[in-house]
C-alpha cells in the first residue's frame, strides 16, 4: 500500500512537479468535487431548481413546494451526507492507520454491528420507540466497539487482535440481526432500509445530532495526524520516538468510533465509505496524514453527496437508498485495491 | 496444460450432468379416471387433487381463520404468534412457524393437501411432491383474494355452500360501507411503517389495495406503475409536489401509544411537515391488526376502519 502511494506522488515527482504542489492539486480536486457534489445535490431532483432560484428562496423563504422542498428536504439531507461522507471516510482513514491494515473500516471495531442489531431490535421489536432509534443505535455502536476493545486487550492492544475479536463480535451480533428478520419476516423492511443505509427524510434534527461530532473529531482527527504517521511506522519504532502507543492508540481509536457512530446512528449502515475513501485519497495524494486526513474528508463529501444525487435521480420517482449505490460503487473498487495489493 | 483442459473438460461435464439430476417442477401425476379437482395455484403450478383431501396441513397463520370460516378439516398447523387461533385448531399438531418450518414433521402427518405460502415455501414443493403430497402454493393479499380463496377452501373440503355464504356476506358488509361515502376524489401517499424513511405502499399492498377501494387515488402511482412489488422507497420531494390530501402511515407493533409516537416522529420532522397533509393534520395512522398483514375475514372491518377516519360523518349512527 505505501508503495503504490509514494508511487502517484514520486511519478508526480519524477515530472518535476514538487510534492507539496502535487498535494494541493489533489486536494483542491477533492474541493472541487465535493463543492459539485453539493451543487448537484441542491438543484437536482424530482424538481430541478435552477441555483439562482435557491439563492432566492435562501434570501427570502416562501411558502411554495420549491422553497419547502430547498428548506427543509434537499438543504439538510445535502448537510447530513457530507457530513456523514466526512465522518465515515476519516473514521476509516483512522482505523486504518492505528490498526495498521488496508483493510480496517469502520466495521472491523463493530461500529455497524453494533449499531445494525440495535437499529434492527427497535424497529422490529419495538417499533413503538422508533423515535429512540439514534441515541440507541449510538450506544450499540459505542458498546460494541468499547466490547471489541476489552475483548482484545491482552497485555495491551494488538491491531491483528482488534480485527480478530471484531469479525467474531460482528458475525456474534450479525446471528441476531438475521434471527430476527426471519421470524418477523412482516417487519423487516424498516430494518432492512437501515441496514443499507440512507438519507431519505433526514433533516434538520438530524444535522444538529451529527454536525458536532464531525467538527470535534475533525480537530482532534487532524492534531492526531502525527501520531497517526508515527504510528504507520511500527510500535517498536514509535516507541522509540517517545511515543505512548497504548494511549495514542485508544485515543484514536475511540474518535474514530464517534465519528463512525455518529453517523450510522443517523443515516443507518451506510457501507463502504469509511474502506474506499481512505484509500482513493491514498492512492493519489500519499500516506501522509497531515494531508490525507483532509483529502479524505472532501473526498466523503464528495461520495456521499454524489451518490446521494445518484440515488435519487436515477429512478425519479424512486429513490434508492443511498448506500445501495455506494456498495454498488465500492465493491468494484474494492477488488481493484485487492488486484493491486497481490 | 492438457491436464488442465481435461480436469477443466471434466469440470464442465460433472456440472452438467449434476445440473441434469436437478429439480423437476413437472408435476407427474398419472390422472387416469376422474379427479377430484384441478387447481391452478398462485405461482401458476397446475395441481391435481386425485381425491378429496381428508387430511390437510395448513402452513399460513393467516390462513387459519378463512379455513375455520369454510369448516375445513386439518390435521396441522402453523405455530403463529400473531391473531387469533381458531378454537377448532388450537390443540392441532403444530409444524413451526411460517419461516422456519419443521419440514420433517409435515410429512411425519402424512398430509393429503399442503396449504404453503407463495414466495416463501418453494423450497419444500419438491420435497413434498416426491412424497406424493400436493402443495397449492396460496398468496392472499387483497380483498379479492381472500374471497377467491375462501372459494377454493370450501372447494378442497367440498364445503361450497358455506364458503358462498361467507363471500356473500363479506361482500354485503363491504358494500355497506361503501355506501355510505360521498363521491369525492381524494388523493392519498400510504407510507410504510417508519417514518426513518420514505417507503410507500402502491395499490397492491393492502392499505393501498383497500384505500383504492374507498375511491382514493394514490399519487405515488406515478412512476412506478410497473412495478411489482407492493411498496417502494420514494421522493419525498415528489410527495411535496404531488401534494396529497390525505396521508396514512401504517404501523407495525401494538399499543395505545403508537400512534401518538408515530405522529410526533412525523410532525417533529422539518423534512414531513413540509407536506400539507402533515400541516393540516390530514394524516391518521393505520393499526396493524388491519393493514399490515391481510385482514382477512377483518377486511370489512379494515376497510371501514379507513372510511371512518376519512368520513367520520359518514358513520356516525354507528358505535
Amino acid at each position: 500500500m505505501k508503495s503504490n502511494s509514494t508511487d502517484t506522488v514520486g511519478t508526480a515527482e519524477r515530472y518535476g512537479i514538487s510534492r507539496n504542489i502535487w498535494r494541493m492539486v489533489v486536494l483542491v480536486f477533492f474541493a472541487v468535487l465535493a463543492i459539485l457534489g453539493v451543487f448537484l445535490s441542491l438543484t437536482k431532483g424530482s424538481m430541478n431548481i435552477s441555483i439562482s432560484d435557491i439563492i432566492n428562496i435562501l434570501q427570502s423563504p416562501i411558502n411554495s413546494a420549491s422553497s419547502q422542498i430547498i428548506w427543509n428536504i434537499r438543504m439538510p439531507r445535502t448537510i447530513v451526507g457530507a457530513l456523514v461522507g466526512v465522518n465515515l471516510a476519516l473514521s476509516g482513514a483512522i482505523l486504518q492507520a492505528v490498526m495498521r491494515n488496508p483493510l480496517a473500516d469502520p466495521h472491523i471495531i463493530g461500529i455497524s454491528s453494533g449499531a445494525g442489531l440495535a437499529g434492527v431490535v427497535i424497529m422490529i421489536l419495538f417499533p413503538a420507540m422508533e423515535y429512540l432509534i439514534t441515541p440507541i443505535a449510538f450506544l450499540g455502536a459505542m458498546g460494541a466497539a468499547i466490547c471489541i476493545y476489552i475483548l482484545a486487550w491482552k497485555n495491551g492492544i494488538k491491531p491483528v487482535r482488534v480485527i480478530l475479536a471484531g469479525v467474531a463480535v460482528a458475525s456474534f451480533l450479525g446471528s441476531g440481526i438475521s434471527g430476527l428478520m426471519i421470524f418477523y419476516s412482516d417487519r423487516v423492511h424498516g430494518a432492512l432500509m437501515w441496514m443499507v443505509g440512507g438519507l431519505a427524510a433526514r433533516s434538520w434534527p438530524q444535522v444538529t445530532i451529527i454536525w458536532p461530532y464531525a467538527l470535534v473529531g475533525l480537530i482532534l482527527a487532524l492534531l492526531g495526524a502525527r501520531y497517526l504517521n508515527i504510528l504507520q511506522l511500527g510500535d517498536e519504532m514509535a516507541r522509540g520516538l517517545g511515543v505512548n502507543v497504548e494511549f495514542v492508540r485508544i485515543a484514536l481509536t475511540a474518535v474514530a468510533a464517534l465519528l463512525a457512530a455518529s453517523a450510522v446512528s443517523v443515516v443507518g449502515l451506510l457501507g463502504f465509505v469509511g474502506l474506499i475513501v481512505p484509500h482513493a485519497a491514498r492512492l493519489l495524494i500519499g500516506s501522509d496524514y497531515r494531508f490525507l486526513l483532509p483529502a479524505s474528508a472532501l473526498l466523503g463529501v464528495g461520495v456521499v453527496t454524489l451518490s446521494d444525487t445518484f440515488a435519487r435521480v436515477v429512478f425519479s420517482p424512486i429513490e434508492l437508498p443511498v448506500g445501495i449505490i455506494m456498495a454498488f460503487i465500492g465493491a468494484p473498487f474494492f477488488l481493484f485495491l485487492l488486484r493491486r495489493e497481490l | 496444460m492438457k491436464k488442465k483442459i481435461a480436469f477443466f473438460t471434466l469440470f464442465l461435464i460433472a456440472i452438467l450432468v449434476l445440473s441434469g439430476c436437478g429439480p423437476k417442477t413437472e408435476q407427474n401425476i398419472t390422472n387416469n379416471g376422474q379427479a377430484y379437482l384441478t387447481v391452478t395455484d398462485d405461482e401458476g403450478r397446475k395441481v391435481v387433487l386425485l381425491h378429496k383431501p381428508e387430511r390437510i396441513v395448513a402452513l399460513a397463520g393467516s390462513d387459519l381463520n378463512l379455513l375455520a370460516a369454510v369448516d375445513v378439516k386439518l390435521v396441522g398447523r402453523v405455530s403463529t404468534k400473531v391473531g387469533s387461533i381458531p378454537d377448532k385448531y388450537k390443540d392441532l399438531p403444530e409444524v413451526g412457524v411460517t419461516t422456519g418450518l419443521n419440514i420433517e414433521k409435515v410429512v411425519a402427518l402424512k398430509p393429503d393437501c399442503v396449504l404453503a405460502v407463495a414466495g416463501q415455501h418453494d423450497k419444500y414443493i419438491q420435497l413434498l411432491e416426491s412424497n406424493n403430497i400436493p402443495v397449492l402454493m396460496l398468496s392472499i393479499k387483497s380483498f379479492a383474494d381472500v374471497k377467491s380463496k375462501l372459494h377454493l377452501m370450501s372447494q378442497i373440503a367440498g364445503t361450497e355452500t358455506k364458503g358462498n355464504e361467507v363471500i356473500a356476506k363479506l361482500d354485503n358488509e363491504v358494500q355497506d360501507v361503501l355506501r355510505k361515502l360521498p363521491k369525492e376524489n381524494k388523493t392519498v401517499v400510504i407510507l410504510h411503517a417508519t417514518a426513518k424513511n420514505v417507503t410507500v405502499e402502491l395499490d397492491n399492498s393492502i392499505a393501498g389495495g383497500i384505500a383504492k377501494m374507498l375511491g382514493f387515488e394514490n399519487v405515488a402511482k406515478r412512476g412506478t406503475a410497473e412495478l411489482k412489488g407492493n411498496k417502494v422507497p420514494y421522493s419525498l420531494e415528489e410527495l411535496v409536489r404531488r401534494n396529497p390530501n390525505i396521508i396514512f402511515l401504517t404501523s407495525m407493533g401494538s399499543g395505545s401509544n403508537i400512534e401518538k409516537r408515530m405522529k410526533e416522529d412525523v410532525t417533529s420532522n422539518p423534512a414531513w411537515s413540509s407536506l400539507d397533509a402533515v400541516k393540516n393534520n390530514r394524516f391518521y395512522v393505520l393499526p396493524e391488526k388491519y393493514f399490515l398483514l391481510n385482514p382477512g375475514l377483518n377486511y370489512p372491518a379494515a376497510i371501514k376502519y379507513m372510511a371512518q377516519k376519512i368520513y367520520p360523518e359518514a358513520f356516525v349512527n354507528e358505535k
